[in-house]
């Protein structure tokens, strides 16, 4: 091949090629480079190349500079400078871009010195690979969010079902309590009435006996005396006059226990039907700690802290009551002298939050998740029925609000109620 | 008579490289030194007139071989051979009294040059 | 494993030598400012250890770049983020640097000290090889379908003081090449 050809080889390259010399003059460019160009110029030979690409003219040049010294081929990417030379796309119909992604090159052409006569500039069109790329890079970022979005619907939608399982869990027991309930109250009904009558006759015998044996030691002979003494004595009479009242005593206690749970467990199962009406939760509070005071006075210091307005709200008045009763008295419970109480109440939009804290012992982790259970309780045998949170629970749901209990062993418990404020 | 030289360098083959360039037709018995302090042996025993000298040795290098050559008052003309070739290196090189001062890796052509200038040729 | 006698790794740091020597003075006169270099170590590499070298590059900028021709292999440049910034500086970007600026930085510098390294070796071995562009390289995640048993790693450091510049920058000759490149030296050493 002659130099005539290699020039038309040059020429009709597929990329835009332009030589410059040593003082950055242009002395050649192909068809591909001049073509390409959206600033027309008639001619670029003989032409500074610094001062028609002003804009990029000190990147040009520092390019340039190194292939010059270095004698050592520079390079330019799209990815950090898209566009060189004002350039378009080579796809004016159907592409995308409408300016045309460039890599450049810059060659060193060596003289028979051995020095670099001369750059070549090559720019190569990576419009389709950039508008891939930038596709892709765009497509990866959409399934990113995608993927985040998804992630977080999955987990709320786990926290759901964790709901739903506590609220059935609940349900069911619930039935089931309505119906013990249910079956227990006769029952224990006529063994509270009959210990009750019970406890009358016995009033009345052991007046009867009383008097009896008054009249008799005055009046019999003193061997009839001797013998019903004996009598008395050998029945230990006296002892079961002593002991009578105190074991039906006891056992009203205990069916009053009894009808206790069981009012407990239908309140939990089906809380009754009170009338709903406008509750002032501000002053429920305050009259919750009126009747604590008793049990507040050696165990706790209290802080409350209540809006300036009261709070009113929809509800049923004796269910908030237990509610707040119930959370303190466990809250108390928690506590050794000197705690703190803190009760906290306020709105948060239409929501109410209301909580109520100690500085107790704390929840075990693995208790946490069946406070709520009815007859879930730590509490020695008899001395709680571990019905107190399970009733807190159902009034939270029938008031289609929110209960998150959070403890730290040794620090104390915090419960946080949030209630609507329009529920009506 | 033959002049005594030495060629400094720790590199067997620098040294090699230095020795195959040298002037067929310089009359010269050649000494070679793996470090600084064998090239100030050689200088002190003598066997250096001429001294091709390398600047990154270990023990004592080439700049480390000037500065004792240049308090001594030593007569040795030192031309040094660096792959350091930053004028920095050239400049110091110069100020510590080195005759010239050679870019490797170095031809035949320019050793003769330089001896030719010199005036040992 | 590749074994280098004591001869041919004297004559292989030596032209290494000359070569990042040819190096520091391009980027010195580049940026008009002294460069100063280590002493080149040669050293095969199993896949492991090349793997645990890569490791330690996380905390720099990198850049690879390779090269084709009658000895093949590539180079890996990395230069620490702290030095950017001067760098960038006296070689005319525009400063604070953003990440595109960065990478043509990075991918400069590494253009710059892979080509004077390599046209020294090779035209001191006459071989010829060709260097293409260089890429930004994130050595995090692990190479993968290794299917070479050893590479020979020259390793330079280039730093400028007053500046925190420092950069290193790894040659990894393929294992054929390390043939090709061995029969020039061995001629050398016979002559």
């Amino acid at each position: 091949m002659d130099e005539v050809e290699f020039e038309r080889v040059i020429q009709q390259m597929p990329m835009g090629a332009c030589i410059i010399n040593e003082q950055c003059i242009i002395t050649f460019t192909n068809s591909a480079f001049f073509g390409g160009l959206t600033t027309r110029n008639d001619h670029l030979t003989g032409q500074n190349l610094l001062t028609i690409f002003a804009e990029q003219a000190r990147f040009l040049k520092r390019k340039i500079d190194s292939v010059f010294v270095l004698k050592n081929p520079s390079f330019s990417y799209w990815q950090q400078r898209p566009h060189v030379f004002p350039m378009r796309s080579t796809r004016p119909i159907t592409g995308d871009e409408s300016q045309m992604y460039q890599n450049v090159q810059f060659m060193p052409i060596i003289n028979h010195n051995g020095d670099v006569g001369h750059v070549c500039i090559v720019v190569t069109d990576v419009t389709a690979e950039a508008s891939y790329f930038m596709q892709q890079t765009a497509l990866k970022n959409e399934l990113e969010r995608d993927h985040k979005k998804l992630k977080q619907l999955h987990d709320e939608l786990k926290t759901a079902q964790k709901q739903m399982l506590q609220s059935e869990k609940m349900a069911s027991i619930g039935q089931l309590a309505a119906g013990v309930a249910h079956e227990i109250n006769n029952p224990i009904g006529f063994v509270r009435s009959n210990l009750e009558t019970l406890n009358d006759y016995m009033d009345k015998l052991i007046k009867t006996n009383e008097t009896q044996k008054k009249i008799i030691s005055k009046q019999a002979e003193p061997r009839f005396i001797a013998l019903l003494d004996d009598v008395y004595e050998k029945n230990g009479i006296a002892f079961i006059c002593e002991d009578l009242p105190e074991l039906v005593e006891e056992s009203l206690e205990g069916t009053e226990r009894v009808r206790k749970i069981v009012n407990g467990l239908r309140d939990f199962a089906s809380p009754d039907n009170e009338t709903w009406c406008e509750v002032n939760l501000s002053a429920e509070i305050g009259s919750a700690l009126i009747v604590l005071e008793n049990e507040i006075k050696y165990k706790a210091t209290t802080a409350v802290t209540l809006p300036e307005e009261d709070i009113v709200f929809w509800a049923k008045p004796s269910a908030i009551r237990q509610l707040l009763f119930n959370t303190m008295i466990n809250a108390l419970h928690a506590m050794q002298p000197m705690g703190v109480l803190s009760i906290e109440c306020g709105y948060n939009n239409k929501d109410i939050l209301l909580s109520i804290s100690d500085t107790g012992c704390g929840i075990e982790p693995d208790d946490l998740a069946r406070i709520f259970d009815p007859f879930f309780t730590t509490k020695d045998v008899g001395k709680g029925t571990g019905l107190g949170l399970s009733e807190v629970y159902a009034t939270v749901q029938e008031h289609q609000g929110e209960v998150n209990v959070t403890s730290e062993l040794g620090k104390g418990t915090c419960f946080e109620f949030t209630f609507k404020a329009d529920l009506r | 008579m033959a002049i005594p030289i030495t060629i400094a360098d720790d590199s067997a083959l620098s040294r090699k490289t230095i020795r195959r360039v040298l002037p067929a037709d310089w009359d010269v018995t050649v000494h070679e030194a793996k470090n600084g302090v064998e090239a100030l042996e050689a200088v002190n025993n003598g066997l250096a007139e001429v001294l091709f000298l390398d600047l990154q040795m270990p023990q004592m290098n080439g700049y480390e071989v000037l500065h004792e050559l240049h308090d001594k008052h030593k007569k040795t003309i030192v031309i040094v051979i660096s792959a350091d070739i930053q004028p920095e290196a050239q400049a110091l090189v110069n100020s510590l009294g080195a005759f010239r001062f050679l870019k490797k890796p170095i031809s035949a052509e320019e050793l003769s040059d330089t001896l030719q200038e010199v005036g040992l040729l | 494993m590749i074994t280098l006698s004591e001869e041919e790794q004297d004559a292989l740091q030596e032209i290494m030598n000359i070569s990042m020597g040819q190096a520091a003075d391009a980027l010195a006169r580049l940026i008009q400012t002294k460069v100063a270099l280590s002493v080149p170590a040669i050293e095969a590499l199993s896949p492991e250890a090349f793997q645990g070298m890569l490791e330690g590059l996380k905390s720099s900028w990198s850049a690879r770049q390779s090269f084709v021709g009658s000895i093949r292999g590539e180079v890996i440049t990395s230069i620490q983020k702290e030095g950017c910034e001067a760098l960038a500086d006296i070689m005319d970007f525009d400063l604070p640097l953003d990440k595109a600026a960065t990478e043509e930085l990075v991918l400069e510098v590494t253009n710059i000290l892979s080509g004077a390294c390599l046209q020294g070796f090779t035209s001191q071995l006459e071989l010829t090889t060709q260097l293409n562009m260089p890429a930004f390289y994130y050595p995090e995640n692990a190479i993968k379908n290794i299917d070479w048993s050893s590479v020979l790693v020259i390793e330079v450091d280039f730093k400028i003081e007053h500046m925190k510049f420092d950069a290193r920058v790894l040659i990894g000759l393929s294992e054929g090449s390390i043939e090709q490149a061995l029969i020039p030296i061995r001629a050398l050493l016979e002559e």
